[in-house]
């Protein structure tokens, strides 16, 4: 039944009101679709340093007339400082906004779907891949446009896809937790058993805060006939080979590529 | 303005839309204030249905479905041979699907939890130390799905049963030439040849009578700081990591029904 009251129009079928005019519903412009193909969500690498773990153990010695027997080991990890990224944080921690497309004035809502598949893995925590919370290869609705698509105690990324007038942004943040495993600091100087922080690019150190245990870097040991210290604490008359320090061998940049439809519509709001 | 209903045989439009400033004959699709019906999309504000348009029809649902999220065991795996550090938790995903829809293509669709629509990355169960389980759902030519991925620390997870109301939607198609038909006997309306059909289930604003309404968000629902997430649904609902530290507050939100 069609029927105009008080200034509005309702449509009923039997009991049931299927369409009244002071309670729109959500109109779609397909026409007005912004559409990309093979498109890369790209998030970059983070700033780290490395910890480097100095190992010293004596054995033998359980038999008398045996001499005891100093070993000596190593291990390195990149390790991630905390850190905020996002269009609002100023550099080296920025991730500007991107313009996917514009839409038509008057445009209030967007129906956003992915399908998206990771392309580029970023490094390891420890020995464990961050993990991704997305259905690779799939068809997903954007809710509100928001995605929190990886993570991994300490990191986390997101992506956005809102409207800003009449454009269509892509927004990216990366965040590492405070919250780390170890403090960032030099160790005792003397010390054979000990985890000491190096600092990196934008990655200083600083007993005061903490870092986390990244991908590992480099593992040497048990060795009798030379030490592994960091460079800046050998000591003694062995010969000393130190664990490799190169943390930017280990890369939590991450891509993730696909299709994305957006489709603009109109929610207008009740009178 | 008054709300006009109104066809144009020769530009094969209908629509149904608040009248545009300008006056004119008021019969006139090519009046001044008639302009919404042959240009809907510089009218938008103005529109209320117009066959240019799509708008979410109900192609199946809403379907209540009952899941059984499992137990994810506790775990720590030592890791590293002359340094031993452990890893705490691991994850275990799963694939749940909840309606067959056969449409062939693969549909719009929304996933209605605790009165709010899910969006991806979704987290339904929080514990402490870091335990939890994030849900997201997608859309196959055949199915929708539930892809969970649940976290244990050292501490396993529990099970946790909950029940997803699931909406298929499709795109409206107008399959006749008519662009008003009214059957008397049944009631029925069917405007833009098909495009509009009160037999058939829409997605709307939620009316003050509404059964079952639920929130859809107009805005992100997820912020990250310090390492952790907060999810804020859009019925103010939220979920927040222990070392979440930023001020997120949820987006704006409509309330709708599918009638």
């Amino acid at each position: 039944m069609f029927s105009v009251e008080g200034g509005v129009l309702r449509i009923t079928d039997g009991e049931r009101e299927t369409f009244n005019s002071a309670l729109p519903q959500l109109n779609l412009i397909p026409d007005a679709a912004i559409t990309l193909t093979d498109y890369s969500i790209t998030f970059p690498d983070l700033w780290k340093g490395t910890f480097y773990w100095q190992r010293r153990r004596t054995v033998g010695g359980g038999i008398p007339g045996f001499p005891t027997t100093d070993e000596f080991a190593c291990a390195t990890y990149a390790a991630l400082v905390g850190q905020e990224w996002g269009p609002d944080k100023a550099a080296p921690h920025n991730l500007p906004d991107i313009t996917l497309g514009t839409v038509p004035e008057g445009t209030d809502y967007l129906d956003v779907m992915v399908n998206l598949t990771r392309t580029v893995d970023p490094a390891l925590r420890l020995m464990v891949s961050i993990e991704s919370f997305f259905p690779q290869g799939e068809w997903v609705k954007l809710e509100g446009g928001s995605c929190n698509i990886e993570g991994v105690h300490p990191l986390e990324r997101l992506f956005e896809i809102i409207l800003e007038g009449t454009n269509v942004i892509l927004r990216r943040r990366q965040s590492v937790s405070e919250n780390g495993d170890y403090r960032r600091q030099a160790g005792l100087a003397n010390s054979e058993n000990e985890l000491r922080y190096f600092a990196g690019t934008n990655a200083p150190r600083d007993g005061n805060k903490f870092a986390s245990f990244g991908e590992r870097i480099q593992e040497k040991g048990w060795d009798d006939d030379e030490a592994h210290r960091p460079p800046g604490y050998e000591q003694g008359s062995i010969s000393n080979d130190p664990c490799s320090m190169n943390y930017s061998s280990k890369n939590y940049s991450s891509v993730w590529t696909g299709n994305i439809i957006i489709i603009p519509g109109r929610v207008g709001a009740l009178p | 303005m008054a709300i006009v209903f109104m066809t144009s045989r020769a530009t094969s439009q209908a629509a149904i839309f608040e009248e545009a400033p300008g006056g004119g004959d008021a019969d006139d699709p090519n009046s001044l204030c008639n302009r919404p019906l042959l240009h809907p999309v510089e009218w938008l504000a103005n529109i209320f249905f117009h066959t240019d348009l799509d708008y979410y029809q109900v192609a199946l649902g809403p379907t209540d479905v009952e899941i059984e999220h499992p137990v994810v065991p506790g775990k720590t795996t030592n890791m590293g041979s002359v340094v031993s550090v452990t890893h705490i938790g691991q994850r275990i995903p799963l694939d749940h699907p909840l309606v067959e829809h056969n449409l062939g293509y693969v549909p719009r669709y929304m996933i209605v939890w605790n009165g709010s629509v899910l969006p991806p990355a979704t987290i339904i169960q929080l514990e402490d130390s870091n335990r939890k389980r994030v849900v997201t759902p997608y859309a196959t030519e055949t199915h929708i799905h539930l892809y969970e991925s649940g976290f244990s620390s050292n501490v396993t997870l529990p099970a946790v049963t909950e029940t997803y109301s699931v909406i298929v939607f499709k795109a409206p198609v107008a399959g006749g030439e008519n662009l008003f038909d009214f059957e008397r006997a049944t009631g029925r309306v069917v405007l833009g040849g098909g495009k509009f059909d009160s037999d058939l289930l829409r997605l709307r604003q939620a009316s003050d009578s509404a059964a079952s309404p639920f929130d859809i968000p107009l805005g992100p629902t997820v912020d990250i700081a310090n390492g952790a997430v907060r999810t804020v649904l859009p019925d103010g609902t939220t979920y927040e990591e222990s070392n979440y530290n930023g001020s997120f507050m949820g987006s704006p939100s409509i309330e709708c029904e599918v009638t």
